[in-house]
């Protein structure tokens, strides 16, 4: 009950940045399930500023923001430019991977690239908000 | 006069033994053709593989899903235990791991026990996928069928000293992702594995000699097979072609034989991974034939 209404209060920004660290976290324990520790462990070093930054208040939370939406939105058009790339030309890409191409994927894409544009906007509310 | 007699009477025998071989060659010809175009036309697209629905290639989830489906019913009605292996893998690019989920498929398994207490496998199979806009019937239905038809006429020998698993791979074409993740699991599971032997291309044979090559070979299996050939009068060459389902057995430590038809001896399939690797380029006598020669080698390891 408690964290529900933490959530409820909280600013939607706050949310955003969180579903971002919860979609790279789940990418790279999709992998570990299977035995496979690189994605989780480039998870864990991309996110790893946050954590400094959380021990050591020395440095700003903007900027760490600023960093993360920008690596979330690189991340989102890399997606969109692969899927762009194998519409255009396929030869030689796996069927296993040709076949991921999806609306579903397209969806994924557009909302990584969304949540990174949000987040570098709105940085400093975020900022505002942890620093409270 | 008496030596005559018995040099006559066993030149009698000897070819009346003949004849019963014949006879039996051609029955269990006329017996596995039919099931072989069946299943061929089925994987091809010539014929629905499911109430109405017809696939022109093995390539993407839902076909897989569905060949998955076909086979799995073929081989159950064979009277083989069904125990298909289910994986998830690496795409096989750290690249692409970060992008997508991880690669998955099926392969379809199953066992026929020994007829007395044996711990001994013999793992015979072939992919079932195919390449993208490809209907795959030589590359690979043809091996497809060819383990079908032997696990049809294994499942009715009476005696075998031996268990058998047949493997349809998944995801050969993508790089034998589907064999891979199944060697691994084999190795895992310490059974007592005697031999391994994977079929990729079986439908093509210009000049009509019944040939094949043997890809790879452990010293035992080449030896084995060279002198079962000659018995058939069948022309074997062997070959160091590594592209295939075996390579993932061999890197695991496997005595392993991968067959095919004359790939680099070049009477081989001028389709292979186009639009036109279709039902009608497939010479069945030959699929029936090589059938013939690989149900009798592994007759010869269940004595």
């Amino acid at each position: 009950m408690n964290i529900i209404q933490k959530l409820k209060g909280c600013n939607p920004y706050d949310l955003l940045l969180i579903l971002s660290f919860m979609l790279i976290l789940i990418k790279g324990l999709e992998y570990v399930f299977i035995g496979i520790l690189y994605p989780l462990v480039i998870s864990a070093i991309l996110l790893s500023p946050f954590v400094y930054c959380y021990f050591k208040k020395r440095c700003t939370i903007s900027k760490t923001i600023k960093y993360w939406s920008l690596l979330i939105l690189c991340y989102g058009v890399v997606r969109i430019l692969l899927n762009t790339i194998i519409y255009i030309d396929s030869r030689g890409i796996p069927s296993e991977a040709y076949y991921q191409f999806t609306l579903k994927y397209s969806i994924i894409s557009i909302l990584y690239v969304v949540i990174g544009v949000t987040l570098f906007r709105k940085r400093k509310h975020i900022f505002l908000n942890l620093s409270q | 006069m008496k030596s005559l007699l018995k040099v006559i009477g066993y030149l009698w025998v000897t070819l009346l033994c003949f004849e019963v071989q014949a006879q039996k060659d051609t029955l269990l010809v006329s017996e596995i053709m039919p099931l072989q175009k069946e299943i061929m036309s089925r994987l091809t697209g010539k014929k629905p593989i499911k109430d109405s629905i017809y696939i022109g290639q093995r390539a993407s989830p839902r076909e897989r899903e569905l060949t998955v489906e076909f086979l799995s019913q073929q081989l159950t009605e064979i009277g083989w235990q069904l125990d298909n292996h289910h994986y998830k893998t690496t795409n096989g690019n750290p690249f692409l791991d970060l992008i997508l989920s991880p690669a998955s498929g099926v392969n379809i398994s199953a066992v026929l026990p020994a007829t007395r207490s044996s711990d001994e496998y013999v793992i015979f199979g072939s992919h079932y996928d195919s390449e993208r806009d490809c209907p795959g019937a030589i590359d690979n239905a043809t091996g497809v069928t060819l383990s079908l038809a032997v696990a049809s006429q294994l499942a009715q020998l009476k005696e075998r000293n031996v268990n058998f698993i047949i493997v349809l791979f998944d995801q050969e074409e993508d790089g034998e992702v589907g064999s891979k993740a199944y060697a691994k699991m084999l190795q895992k599971s310490k059974k007592n594995v005697y031999s391994v032997h994977t079929i990729d291309m079986m439908g093509w044979d210009e000049d009509n000699n019944r040939g094949f090559e043997i890809e790879l070979p452990s010293l035992d299996l080449e030896r084995f097979y060279k002198s079962e050939a000659e018995k058939f009068n069948i022309p074997l060459y062997t070959t160091k072609v590594s592209s295939s389902d075996h390579k993932s057995f061999i890197d695991r430590g496997f005595n392993t034989v991968g067959i095919s038809e004359e790939y680099v001896k070049g009477d081989t399939t001028p389709h292979l991974h186009r639009p036109t690797d279709t039902y009608e380029t497939v010479n069945f006598d030959f699929l029936a034939s090589s059938t013939q020669f690989i149900f009798h080698i592994f007759k010869t390891l269940a004595q």
